[in-house]
């Protein structure tokens, strides 16, 4: 069954010299409930786009993309703001915490947008990444990897249907790189979530059983860049 | 945590992450407000106070001159004695008809800066210095007998003398202390007055014969009075106006006091306005500051807010969590205001009562006061509207996609 049927999915922006750039054509694209895919593309070839996209953060030109069954383009705003506090947990290259936040106020905030606001859990799960001696730690108090497991964690609290993570080990040595790419699939595996992970580095892709090349899922190929 | 929990941690953060800015925000508010509050009500409390300290007189008769200089010095105790008047003049008005009640004063003498000044028992035995009130005497203590060297003492003056029955003392000659103008009567004190928050507080009572008759006064004293205060029945006043302001030449009928008062206000309304327009300025700068505070924050928070909105806040929520932050500062600003108020109100207070003896009420709130506690919030969530738009506007995709 598909967690995520993307059909004719078109995205195009505008130059600044007012030329439209299509970025996304996506003819077909689907996730199974429960897999993990890992996606490879190059920097700047729209998958950050594509992930925008799915998480409602962008409308698209044209096109379905259906999470769950509904039709995430024709959402009004504030259903596509609970969508992403409730079916969708983002992992990004950055990590993106909140910097005047501890750990667990971090996993705090992102809960209190969904309705199940539980402490416990977010302790768990920060107890699951082993970060349970660093409940109170800000995060420039906490190494890279530690800040990444984090995000991991921020991701999944709300217990989502889908992880997006873009490029999750891009600011990761290879070690730690490798831990994060485990790590993620073992939570997503136990807590049964859908994972796509996108990423330039062929080798984090060859973890997962399932690849996709994004070149062959996009067939835009006027772009250069991401926008 | 709960989305209020959020919403406040998210407001409080933003406050101390930019903490100095925010707190000179919140300050200049205050100062604005503070100021703002201070002159309106310092003015308006004085006048209230003063017109209210007329102790229950209508008018002051005395020598010719400024009515205003008249009333400060009969019913206030302040500046100099325009004159004396002859002790007939006295009995004159106090057989008038429409004169209901009227009392002589002679001054010229103090103990330790506080004026002594004479007058008959009567005043406290008869008159009501406010509707219903008369004077009181603390218990112990009894009035001045008009034939003998007794003094009833001011209850502002015997706090600050600590002056109690039985104790002695010397008077000064003038109005100003100076040592080596003592006279060599010797005074009791025989009654301490209850406080009333009027003028009458701030001097040392004792039987009018007692100034007219002190050792080195002029001779002429002795059959002179400085004032007379008076207290009318019906339309006395126009007719004491006409014979003493118009056909007379000999002495002033200051009537009606509040109206003089009223007047000598208005000669400084000039100087409340400038400070007013000074609030105002002030408060225009504050109102920028938190613009600037918030607009500088923005910059900084487009990030955050942008990751908020990735994990599901809505835009109304980022845009509540800028109006929050500037709530609290001009919240802080306002309360800030209350402070600076109370101070100014405070020490114009204690100055006003040790020059007047008018008490005035330093830290009362009324709903004006409230009012203006309501418009500095306003005024601060009123600045932060641009930075809360920009907050809404926050384009996720882009924010995110800088931050990477």
């Amino acid at each position: 069954m598909s967690v995520l049927n993307i059909e004719q999915l078109k995205k195009s922006f505008f130059t600044p010299s007012g030329q439209k750039l299509p970025v996304i054509d996506v003819p077909a694209f689907s996730l199974d409930e429960g897999s993990f895919y890992g996606m490879h593309g190059g920097s700047g070839s729209g998958k950050t786009t594509f992930l925008h996209l799915i998480a409602g953060i962008l409308r698209p030109d044209s096109g379905l993309i259906e999470l769950q069954g509904k039709d995430v383009g024709k959402m009004s705003n504030s259903e596509r703001d609970i969508l992403r506090a409730t079916q969708i947990g983002y992992v990004f290259q950055s990590f993106n915490l909140l910097q005047g936040f501890t750990c667990l106020e971090n996993l705090e905030v992102a809960m209190s947008f969904s309705r199940n606001f539980n402490t416990d859990i977010a302790v768990e799960l920060l107890e699951r990444v082993g970060l349970q001696d660093r409940l109170s730690y800000y995060p420039h108090q906490l190494s890279v990897g530690q800040q990444q497991r984090v995000a991991l964690a921020r991701a999944m609290v709300n217990q989502p249907k889908l992880i997006l993570a873009d490029e999750p080990t891009g600011n990761l040595d290879p070690i730690n790189a490798q831990k994060a790419v485990e790590l993620v699939s073992e939570l997503c595996e136990e807590k049964k979530i859908t994972l796509l992970v996108v990423s330039h580095d062929s080798k984090i892709i060859d973890n997962f059983d399932r690849k996709l090349n994004w070149e062959q899922v996009n067939q835009s190929k006027d772009i250069e860049a991401d926008l | 945590m709960n989305r209020n929990r959020s919403f406040l941690l998210l407001c409080f953060r933003g406050v101390r992450q930019f903490g100095f800015s925010s707190f000179v925000a919140s300050l200049t508010i205050a100062m604005a407000g503070g100021l703002f509050l201070g002159t309106w009500k310092i003015k308006e409390g004085t006048q209230k106070a003063f017109s209210l300290s007329a102790s229950g007189f209508d008018g002051v008769l005395g020598a010719r001159g400024s009515k205003l200089q008249l009333i400060l010095n009969a019913v206030f105790h302040m500046e100099a004695s325009p004159g004396n008047l002859d002790w007939k003049q006295y009995e004159m008005i106090k057989k008038t008809p429409g004169v209901k009640e009227a009392y002589p004063l002679a001054v010229g003498d103090n103990f330790k800066g506080y004026r002594l000044v004479g007058t008959e028992s009567s005043l406290f035995k008869e008159h009501e210095w406010k509707e219903g009130i008369k004077y009181q005497v603390q218990s112990g203590g009894r009035l001045f007998s008009d034939s003998k060297r007794e003094a009833l003492v001011g209850n502002f003056v015997a706090q600050k003398l600590g002056l109690k029955i039985g104790d002695l003392f010397h008077p000064y000659h003038g109005l100003t202390f100076r040592e080596e103008s003592k006279h060599k009567e010797i005074y009791v004190v025989v009654g301490i007055l209850e406080a009333t928050g009027t003028p009458a507080d701030k001097v040392i009572w004792i039987p009018i014969k007692g100034i007219q008759m002190m050792e080195g006064h002029d001779s002429e004293y002795a059959s002179s009075v400085s004032a007379v205060l008076v207290k009318l029945r019906g339309a006395a006043g126009f007719a004491l106006e006409m014979k003493y302001n118009k056909q007379g030449n000999q002495a002033t009928f200051a009537w009606p006091i509040a109206a003089t008062l009223a007047e000598f206000f208005d000669r400084l309304v000039w100087f409340e306005r400038v400070l007013e327009w000074i609030a105002y300025l002030v408060g225009c700068v504050a109102g920028l500051i938190v613009l600037a505070v918030l607009r500088n924050s923005m910059n900084e928070r487009k990030r955050e807010f942008a990751i908020l909105r990735c994990l599901g806040a809505s835009r109304g929520f980022v845009t509540q969590v800028v109006l929050g932050q500037s709530f609290i500062i001009s919240l802080a600003g306002a309360i800030g205001s209350l402070l600076v108020y109370f101070i100014m109100n405070g020490i114009a207070s204690y100055f006003i009562r040790e020059q007047t003896g008018v008490l005035l009420s330093p830290f009362t709130l009324d709903l004006a006061v409230f009012y203006v506690f309501g418009a500095i919030i306003l005024l601060g969530l009123a600045s932060g509207l641009p930075s809360a738009l920009l907050a809404y506007r926050v384009e996720i995709s882009q924010n995110l996609r800088q931050s990477a």
